[in-house]
């Protein structure tokens, strides 16, 4: 499977929020979108998952185009996290798992047996069957995103969008949260996340791409994508890129100094 | 959920609306004795009380059960498609604007030529109420703008309908405008039946529909997308099935209020919260309301005519409150 993103787009409200960014994909990948604050991450992960259009460009499953995908074929290939990880009702988590079976099912068709398989599968390898009957606003932040990772999953995709995952987690949930995706990813899927923090990209994304005022400005593995001088450039800091136990491992430590044109502005 | 504790939900709630609706068959000032009434429903012949079985308490109760039931799921449906728990086709404003547009139906005259035009002109006011209220609420759907949204359309309907009674040429046509403000299934006959009844049930497949795109769109707008699930399609659903549903209903039962608030809150503990359950409980659910609360003004009061509207809104408006109380209590 080979996921190819060709020259997208996308302007809002006179602004160019993306800007012909390219670039292709094959699975088994854990690939970290990283980016300064507006820098298209999201907006990126919301063209790949066919949530807006992507202007001139296109993007493409196995050379098929997303676009002239039914909404249910993609949502069978392509599933995606989103940042708003709000659930409106008091489900029980095995209905928030079940609602990821929705492309799968006919409509208003009881769940098939495979549909029960599939999500007790998924339960079980994310450890949350033991509250399968729990109601989802009772849970943690950490057991929630493990929920919400199934739900997904239940969809049965090739490419799992994940959009800052690992925001509003504890440092305990974050590593576990990454290490799921990366399983995941060796499971023989295609893992896109953004984040922002760059030691967390470092050490499990497989490579990084980088984004910069809506134009791709990096991509390649973490060790030589994150170098003092794109930390400087994109992000406008200093960091020290240190390597602890062999784990790499990016800590901002201040402001990059700035020119005294820019600083005037 | 199993499908057996799903069944135990549904099956008490089947039961209580066939208790009810034999039980309204039964009540009335006529005081037919229970073996008579139900052998009056099925034979022919001119005896009075057959009469009053077949053209007075069986229209009630049909219209009773399906008005309720109407009233329910479309409560349930746009609490789902808003994601909040204070939408209902009264709160939105979609009951005051289906009673404005039976008001001018009768007002212009229009509905003494041509018997449709009612429950037509009471289904285009529900329609547009539906329409604004999507269009006033946007994108955010939030709580607060909605009910804004509501707010301001049942005034302005509010309004017109003054309007309406303020210049209406004679007490009588007065008096029936005011009857669409309140609410009732007194006096209802077959006829009423056969006007709404198709309505209602064409209303309640579109909005049954409905389901499993609400299930989805409790993960959020972009995420239920991702899942296949059509957006466009899934508000037409809700909106035609409600603009039919409930324009029927008040078309020939007047503004009856809060049905569609109470029930779906009440049953949806009940069923896990998932809205493709809840849906067809709360028709259930509003089948039974609607049932109760029109025996019960029956047995209270039976000298005067208590309108059912009054009662139902009497008994929502506090429970209103309570969610609205709790809601602040919530975002604090």
């Amino acid at each position: 499977m080979r996921l190819d993103v060709e020259r997208v787009s996308l302007g809002r409200g006179g602004r160019q929020v993306l800007d012909g960014v390219s670039f292709s994909c094959e699975r088994p990948a854990l690939v970290g979108l990283i980016g300064p604050n507006g820098a298209g991450k999201t907006t990126l992960m919301r063209l790949v998952a066919g949530l807006a259009r992507p202007g001139p460009g296109r993007v493409a499953l196995d050379g098929k185009d997303t676009a002239d995908m039914a909404g249910k074929e993609r949502a069978r290939r392509i599933a995606y996290l989103s940042q708003e990880r709000s659930v409106s009702w008091p489900l029980a988590c095995r209905d928030v798992v079940m609602l990821g079976r929705h492309p799968h099912r006919r409509p208003l068709a009881p769940p098939s047996p495979q549909d029960h398989e599939i999500v007790d599968r998924v339960m079980d390898e994310l450890r949350i069957a033991p509250f399968a009957h729990r109601r989802i606003d009772t849970l943690s932040g950490g057991e929630k995103a493990r929920v919400l990772i199934a739900r997904a999953l239940a969809q049965a995709p090739d490419v799992l969008l994940a959009d800052e995952p690992t925001d509003a987690l504890d440092p305990e949930h974050q590593i576990a949260l990454m290490e799921r995706l990366a399983q995941i990813a060796r499971s023989g899927r295609l893992v896109m996340v953004t984040m922002h923090d760059l030691s967390l990209a470092a050490r499990w994304c497989d490579r990084l791409i980088v984004l910069d005022r809506g134009r791709l400005k990096a991509d390649g593995p973490p060790d030589e994508t994150l170098t003092p001088q794109l930390l400087s450039e994109v992000y406008r800091i200093e960091a020290a890129t240190l390597s602890w136990e062999g784990v790499p491992l990016v800590v901002p430590v201040r402001l990059a100094p700035r020119d005294d044109a820019e600083r005037a502005v | 959920m199993t499908p057996r504790a799903t069944a135990l939900v549904y099956l008490p709630l089947m039961l209580l609306v066939a208790l009810l609706f034999v039980g309204s068959l039964l009540v009335g000032p006529a005081g037919i004795g229970i073996a008579r009434a139900l052998e009056a429903l099925w034979s022919g012949g001119a005896d009075p009380i057959v009469l009053v079985m077949q053209e007075i308490r069986l229209p009630r109760a049909i219209l009773a059960a399906a008005i309720g039931a109407v009233l329910g799921l479309s409560g349930a449906v746009l609490q789902g498609l808003l994601r909040n728990p204070l939408a209902e086709p009264g709160v939105v404003g979609v009951t005051s604007a289906a009673s404005f547009g039976a008001v001018l139906a009768i007002y212009s005259g229009l509905s003494a030529s041509l018997p449709f035009a009612l429950p037509l002109m009471a289904m285009t006011g529900a329609f547009l109420a539906v329409f604004l209220v999507n269009a006033l609420a946007g994108r955010s759907q939030d709580t607060l703008t909605v009910i804004l949204a509501g707010v301001a359309i049942t005034t302005l309907c509010g309004a017109l309908t003054s309007l309406a009674l303020n210049l209406s040429p004679n007490p009588f046509a007065a008096a029936e405008i005011v009857f669409w403000m309140m609410g009732s299934l007194a006096d209802r006959s077959m006829d009423h039946v056969r006007l709404a009844l198709p309505f209602i049930l064409v209303g309640a497949g579109l909005l049954l529909a409905t389901g499993p795109a609400l299930d989805g769109l409790s993960l959020g707008e972009d995420v239920a997308r991702t899942l296949g699930i059509g957006l466009t399609r899934t508000r037409l659903l809700a909106t035609l099935g409600t603009a039919c549903g409930v324009g029927a209903a008040t078309a020939v039962a007047g503004a009856i209020g809060f049905v569609g608030l109470v029930v779906p809150h009440l049953l949806r503990p009940l069923v896990g919260s998932l809205p493709s359950r809840l849906l067809p409980a709360s028709a259930l659910g509003g089948a039974a309301l609607v049932l109760t609360a029109d025996i019960g003004i029956r047995v209270v009061m039976p000298e005067r005519d208590l309108k059912l509207g009054v009662v139902t809104a009497l008994l929502g408006v506090p429970f209103f409150l309570w969610l609205v109380l709790r809601a602040r209590r919530e975002i604090s």
